[in-house]
């Protein structure tokens, strides 16, 4: 398998575990990235990769991406136009720092899990799930 | 149901065609006697005796010589249908073509010897005529078993070296087809059959074609400078996957649509095959 | 992976595979060709026969009793027209050629059907056991004729139709005029009509 590295480099079990349960409170589509390499600018590579996912496409364009690239121990997280919106730029903040603690201690799964909560929070509040909305 | 109509009328319709066809007497499949007749022109007798007669004649000496009755040939020449029939059912053994049927057409009132090419210096074309001149009269007078049984007879002796007595003394001496004969080549396959040369043909074709595909393929990904496809692992609540264009999905749908394959040829040479040689008669 | 070493490797496995198509198409036709090639050896072979057949039908003819002269001149003729003719051994690869050698041999049919209508007004020549001979083979040697004929127009036919069919048309036409199109022989122009003797 092709850059099988990468598929190992979380438990993605858990990471979605951690995905499922913070969409249940939320509409907006949570996900997660690894990619082996990126030239340039990782910020404008995970906006880049949240339009070509088509996350962009989200309803209520509130779609939030976390973007890993292990090869420079760099990541990022990105929100479409309405979830930065009502965010706020502290609130990414916050989840960057969780996540980053985690990293450095060297447990990416339980960083990306943090990450995942605490922006599931975030989301909850300002986009929350309405009860009839079909899953 | 309108379809069913339709389909049922050209079915009629190719039906009908075939049967129009059917003034073109097809070739029958290789007889399995020595002495055949379906049209009862020849007595029971006369054919089980010349059947026997010839079975014992190829089993002494290896020739395979026929008696062959059918009512017509159809719309094609005598001479036209008596060689196809006989490169048909490969009278004769294999590589040395020595075989030789004598067909009666009673319909058309029209016999032929077909000499296959190893028996041409024996029976060339000169002494195949003359046997037909000799057993008209007794067709034209009515007595089938003696004109065929009396043909039969010369044939075989000419063929064991006797002696034929000449009409005209003059005519022994030059014999054009003795020598000549020799200077025919032996027959080969007009139609190679040989089973690589077909495995290639598949080949070639599917892989020209794969080929052209995949050129055009390519340049169009060229022009349109596709970007990366996206690499790495992804998660999200609807599954975790790779990612990636399968490209090679894509390629095995075109090879098993590619290679059209075209049919070889027709019959191979072994067995028996007659280049013509013979001569014909009518009544 | 380097991503341009993959593409070096995919362009040289496609190379690869351009080289072995090209090399069966080659093959197909060279042996088909050959399939043409020694079916022209029996046309020729079966001509020549006929060929060898007329010194003797002109003398033969030439004692009976005023028979017309000019008949059998005009087949002695048209046998050396035939016997002159040489046209090497890629007749079948050169239409000119094979036009050239078709057209002879139909003028020796030509002038030996005249003369066998007008040996039909010499019943005593018809009787004798040579003339009689002679006709036989000469039956014998066209029926023979007709048979290498159609068999050549066969396995030429099947050479044309591979040659011509994409993408074997682009091969065949890289070398040159080996693998031209073959020519068929066509039945002569005026054959239907049986000549007429002027009595």
């Amino acid at each position: 398998m092709v850059n099988a590295h990468l598929h190992r480099f979380v438990d993605k079990k858990r990471v979605r575990a951690a995905i499922v349960q913070a969409e249940r409170a939320t509409d907006a589509p949570i996900s997660v990235s690894i990619v082996p390499h990126v030239t340039g600018d990782v910020h404008a590579a995970a906006l880049r990769e949240l339009h070509r996912r088509g996350l962009s496409r989200a309803p209520g364009r509130n779609a939030v991406h976390f973007f890993v690239v292990p090869s420079r121990r760099e990541f990022a997280v990105v929100g479409d136009a309405a979830a930065h919106e009502r965010l706020g730029q502290d609130a990414w903040n916050g989840v960057a720092a969780t996540v980053e603690k985690h990293f450095r201690l060297g447990d990416p799964t339980a960083g990306l899990v943090a990450g995942i909560e605490e922006a599931g929070r975030h989301l909850a509040v300002h986009f929350p799930r309405k009860p009839s909305s079909a899953r | 149901m309108n379809a069913v109509r339709w389909l049922f009328a050209l079915l009629v319709l190719i039906g009908l065609s075939a049967a129009a066809n059917a003034a073109d007497v097809p070739i029958p499949p290789s007889p399995t006697h020595w002495a055949t007749d379906a049209t009862g022109f020849l007595a029971p007798q006369t054919v089980v005796a010349l059947d026997a007669r010839l079975r014992a004649y190829e089993s002494s000496s290896g020739h395979q010589v026929l008696v062959y009755v059918a009512p017509t040939t159809g719309a094609t020449p005598t001479e036209d249908w008596t060689v196809r029939a006989f490169a048909r059912w490969k009278v004769g053994r294999k590589g040395l073509d020595d075989g030789l049927v004598l067909f009666v057409f009673p319909k058309d009132r029209k016999l032929r010897i077909e000499v296959g090419y190893g028996l041409e210096q024996t029976i060339p074309d000169a002494t195949a005529a003359r046997i037909i001149r000799d057993i008209t009269p007794e067709l034209k007078a009515g007595k089938p078993d003696a004109a065929v049984t009396s043909g039969i007879d010369e044939i075989l002796a000419v063929l064991a070296g006797e002696p034929r007595p000449a009409r005209d003394s003059a005519a022994a001496g030059k014999n054009l087809d003795g020598p000549r004969a020799s200077s025919v080549p032996n027959p080969v396959p007009v139609y190679p059959d040989t089973g690589s040369s077909r495995f290639g043909e598949f080949f070639g074709e599917a892989i020209g074609i794969l080929i052209g595909l995949l050129v055009v393929a390519g340049i169009i990904a060229l022009i349109m400078k596709l970007p990366d496809p996206p690499k790495g692992a992804y998660i999200s609540s609807r599954g975790s996957g790779f990612g990636f264009f399968d490209a090679l999905n894509l390629i095995g749908g075109i090879a098993s649509i590619a290679g059209s394959f075209s049919g070889g040829g027709g019959f191979s040479g072994g067995g028996g095959s007659s280049g013509g040689g013979g001569a014909s008669g009518s009544w | 992976m380097n991503r341009g070493l993959i593409v070096l490797g995919g362009f040289v496995v496609i190379v690869l595979i351009a080289v072995m198509s090209l090399a069966g198409t080659y093959n197909r036709l060279v042996t088909l060709d050959q399939a043409v090639q020694s079916q022209w050896a029996q046309v020729e072979s079966v001509y020549q026969r006929r060929a060898d057949l007329i010194p003797n039908l002109v003398a033969t003819v030439k004692g009976a009793a005023n028979f017309e002269k000019s008949t059998y001149v005009a087949v002695a003729e048209a046998r050396s027209k035939v016997g002159q003719l040489n046209l090497g051994s890629g007749v079948p690869n050169d239409p000119a050629a094979f036009a050239k050698f078709s057209a002879a041999q139909d003028g020796l049919s030509s002038a030996l059907s005249r003369l066998l209508v007008v040996v039909e007004k010499y019943p005593d020549l018809k009787a004798t056991q040579n003339f009689s001979d002679l006709q036989a083979q000469l039956e014998g040697t066209e029926n023979r004729i007709a048979v290498e004929r159609r068999r050549f127009n066969e396995a030429a036919q099947t050479f044309n139709t591979t040659r011509d069919s994409f993408p074997t048309v682009l091969v065949a036409g890289f070398f040159g005029s080996r693998f031209n199109e073959k020519a068929y022989f066509k039945s002569q122009a005026g054959s239907e009509v049986a000549p007429q003797v002027k009595l």
